[in-house]
C-alpha cells in the first residue's frame, strides 16, 4: 500500500506541473497589454511602467516563468495589485471558509444520497428508486445560482429558520451548503444506486444470505463496501467541482471564502489573486483526485494489484 | 414513463422553447430593454402578463429574447466543441500510437481543471462578452466528444466492415466519415444533449456573475442576479428565468437519458459540467 500511495503520489506532480504552467499563462491570454488593462487606459506612462516592473511582466517570458515557478516553490504568489496583501496570505485567510461549505455541501450529498441510493438500489421501481431519479434529475438540472435565491426565500425569509447571508456561526452554512450540495448528491444517488445494485446481483451475496446473514446486514456490511470505490472516486472528482461551484454559491450567499474573492478580484481586474484562487482550487482538485485513488485502493486491493505491473 | 414517451415529452418541449426564441421578436409584447420607470416592480397585468422587472422592462419579452441567448450559446457550444472533439477523437482513435498518446495528455490537461473554473478564469481573463464564453466553452466542451469517439474509432478501427472498407481501396478520412461516424452518431447525440444541458447552465452561471452577455441584452442569468435585490418585494423577478433555465436543461438531461436508455438498454449518467 506505501508503495502505491508513492507512486501515485509521483504521478499527480507532472499534472500539478501543467496547472501551474496553465495558470501562469492564463495572463498572458489578456487581450492586449494587461497592465492597461488593470491601470485604465487614461494611466500615466510611469504608473503603468512601474506596475509592469513589479508583475516581472517586462522580463523575457522564460525567466517570467522560472520567477513564478520559483515563487510558487516559496509558496510566494505575488501581492493583489489593490490592497498589496500577499495572495498566499488572502488564499490562507479565505480557505477555511470555503472548505467548511465544501465539506459541508459534500456531508449533506453524502446525507441524501447514500441512504436514498442504498434503498433505491434494493427495490428497482420502487418509491424510492423514483425519488433518487428526481433527485439525480433535480441535481443536474437546477442552477446553484437560483436555487441559492429560492432556498433564501423558502427558509431563510419564509420560515426565518436559518441566516441567508454572510458567516454568522454554523447555521449560517447550512442554506449555501444545501444549494451547493444538492447538485452532488443527484451525481451520487445514482452513482450509489448503480454500483450497489451490481454488487447486490453477484453470487457473494447470495452465498451470505445462504449462510443466513440478513438482508439488510449482507447489503450495507458485504455490498456496500463493495461497492464503494467508484463512489469515492466520484466524491473525490466532485470535490473540485464544489470549488469551482463555491465561486458561484458564495456569491450568492455572501459567504466569506475564496470563491468571493476571485469574484471580487475579477471585478477590479486585480489579476495575482485571480490566478492565485484558480491555483488554489486546481491544485486542491489535484490532490482530491490522488486522495480518491489512495482511499479506493485502501477499500479494494486489487486496484493496488493492477498498477503494479 | 417508457423511454420513448419521455423523449417524446422532452424533445416536443425543447421544441416549443426554440420556436418561442425564434419567434421572440414577433411574440414579445414590448422590447425586451424599454424602460418604463413609473412602472417598476409592476405585478402582471393584460399589458405585461408576467410583470415589469426593477426598470419597468416587460419580464416577458426580456424572458423570450434571454431564451435566444442561453439557446444560443447552447447550440454553438455543441457544434463547435462537438467538431473539434469528434476530429481530435477520430484522429487519436484510428492513428493510435504516439499522435493518440500526445491527444489524450492534451485532454488530460484540461481535465485537471473543474470546468467551470477554468470558464471562469478564462472569460475573467479575456473580459466578459459572450464570443469569449463560447469560446472558453468550447475549450473546455470539446474533451467528452474527443474522449467518446477516440473510444469508439478505436474498438471499430478492428471491425470487419471497416477493414473490408480499407481493403477495397478507401482512405481513412473516408472510412471515418461514411463508416465509424455514422455508427457513432446515436452516442453523440445523448453527448450532446448532456454537453448542451452543461453549456447552458455555466452560460447562465457565468451571466449570473456579470461575465457574459452585458446589459442591456437579457440573459437568463443576469436576470436572476438583478431580480435578487428584490426577493422580498418582487420574487418573480429572480424566480422566473432560473425557472425557465431548469426546465429546459432538465428536458435535455431527460432527452439525453432516455436516448443512452433506448441504445444501451441502461440510463446514461447525467453528467454536470466536468
Amino acid at each position: 500500500m506505501l508503495r502505491f500511495a508513492l507512486r501515485r503520489a509521483l504521478q499527480a506532480l507532472p499534472i500539478a506541473w501543467l496547472v501551474a504552467t496553465l495558470v501562469f499563462s492564463l495572463l498572458h491570454v489578456v487581450p492586449g497589454d494587461p497592465v492597461e488593462a488593470m491601470l485604465g487606459e487614461n494611466a500615466a506612462p510611469g504608473d503603468v511602467a512601474a506596475l509592469r516592473a513589479r508583475l516581472g511582466l517586462d522580463r523575457p517570458l522564460v525567466e517570467q516563468y522560472g520567477r513564478f515557478l520559483a515563487g510558487l516553490a516559496r509558496a510566494d504568489l505575488g501581492a493583489s495589485l489593490r490592497s498589496g496583501t500577499p495572495v498566499a496570505r488572502l488564499l490562507a485567510e479565505r480557505w477555511p471558509a470555503t472548505l467548511a461549505l465544501a465539506l459541508t455541501s459534500l456531508a449533506i450529498a453524502l446525507a441524501l444520497a447514500l441512504p436514498l441510493g442504498v434503498l433505491a438500489a434494493r427495490r428497482a421501481g420502487g418509491a424510492a428508486d423514483r425519488a433518487a431519479s428526481a433527485l439525480a434529475l433535480l441535481g443536474a438540472s437546477v442552477p446553484t445560482f437560483w436555487l441559492g435565491p429560492v432556498l433564501i426565500l423558502f427558509f431563510g425569509i419564509g420560515l426565518d429558520l436559518v441566516p441567508v447571508s454572510g458567516n454568522q456561526g454554523w447555521a449560517s452554512v447550512v442554506l449555501p451548503g444545501l444549494t451547493l450540495g444538492l447538485g452532488i448528491a443527484g451525481l451520487l444517488v445514482r452513482m450509489v444506486r448503480v454500483a450497489l445494485g451490481e454488487e447486490l446481483a453477484r453470487p457473494y451475496v447470495l452465498v451470505a444470505l445462504a449462510r443466513g446473514v440478513g438482508g439488510w446486514s449482507a447489503t450495507l456490511r458485504h455490498a456496500l463496501r463493495n461497492a464503494m470505490p467508484p463512489v469515492i472516486t466520484m466524491v473525490a472528482l466532485q470535490f473540485g467541482a464544489l470549488l469551482a461551484g463555491a465561486v458561484v454559491v458564495e456569491t450568492v450567499f455572501s459567504w466569506p471564502g475564496i470563491g468571493r474573492l476571485m469574484v471580487d478580484a475579477i471585478r477590479f481586474r486585480d489579476y495575482p489573486v485571480v490566478q492565485g484562487v484558480v491555483l488554489c482550487i486546481a491544485l486542491g482538485y489535484v490532490a482530491a483526485n490522488l486522495a480518491a485513488d489512495l482511499a479506493s485502493a485502501w477499500a479494494d486491493p486489487r486496484l493496488r494489484e493492477r498498477t503494479r505491473r | 414513463m417508457s423511454a420513448a414517451a419521455r423523449l417524446r415529452a422532452s424533445a416536443a418541449l425543447l421544441a416549443l422553447v426554440l420556436l418561442a426564441a425564434v419567434l421572440a421578436p414577433w411574440l414579445a409584447p414590448r422590447a425586451p430593454s424599454a424602460l418604463d420607470l413609473d412602472r417598476r416592480l409592476a405585478t402582471p397585468s393584460p399589458q405585461h402578463p408576467l410583470g415589469q422587472d426593477e426598470l419597468g422592462r416587460d419580464i416577458l419579452s426580456r424572458l423570450l429574447f434571454g431564451a435566444r441567448a442561453s439557446l444560443a450559446t447552447g447550440l454553438a457550444v455543441v457544434l463547435l466543441a462537438g467538431a473539434l472533439g469528434t476530429i481530435v477523437g477520430g484522429v487519436a482513435g484510428i492513428a493510435g500510437g504516439r499522435t493518440d498518446a500526445l491527444l489524450m495528455r492534451l485532454v488530460d490537461v484540461v481535465l485537471a481543471f473543474p470546468g467551470l473554473l477554468l470558464a471562469i478564469a478564462l472569460v475573467a481573463m479575456l473580459g466578459p462578452a459572450l464570443s469569449h464564453v463560447v469560446l472558453a466553452l468550447v475549450l473546455i466542451g470539446w474533451v467528452g466528444y474527443a474522449r467518446l469517439v477516440r473510444g469508439q474509432a478505436a474498438r471499430l478501427r478492428e471491425s470487419e466492415f471497416v477493414l473490408a472498407a480499407r481493403a477495397s481501396g478507401a482512405g481513412w478520412v473516408r472510412v471515418f466519415l461514411a463508416h465509424v461516424l455514422p455508427n457513432l452518431a446515436p452516442l453523440l447525440l445523448v453527448q450532446a444533449s448532456l454537453s448542451m444541458a452543461g453549456a447552458m447552465l455555466a452560460e447562465a452561471s457565468l451571466s449570473f456573475l456579470g461575465l457574459g452577455l452585458q446589459p442591456p441584452t437579457p440573459s437568463w442569468g443576469a436576470m436572476v442576479n438583478a431580480g435578487r435585490g428584490h426577493l422580498l418585494d418582487a420574487p418573480h423577478l429572480a424566480l422566473l428565468p432560473g425557472l425557465a433555465l431548469c426546465v429546459v436543461v432538465a428536458c435535455l438531461n431527460v432527452a439525453a437519458d432516455a436516448l443512452g436508455e433506448r441504445l444501451q438498454g441502461r440510463r446514461a449518467l447525467p453528467a454536470a459540467l466536468d
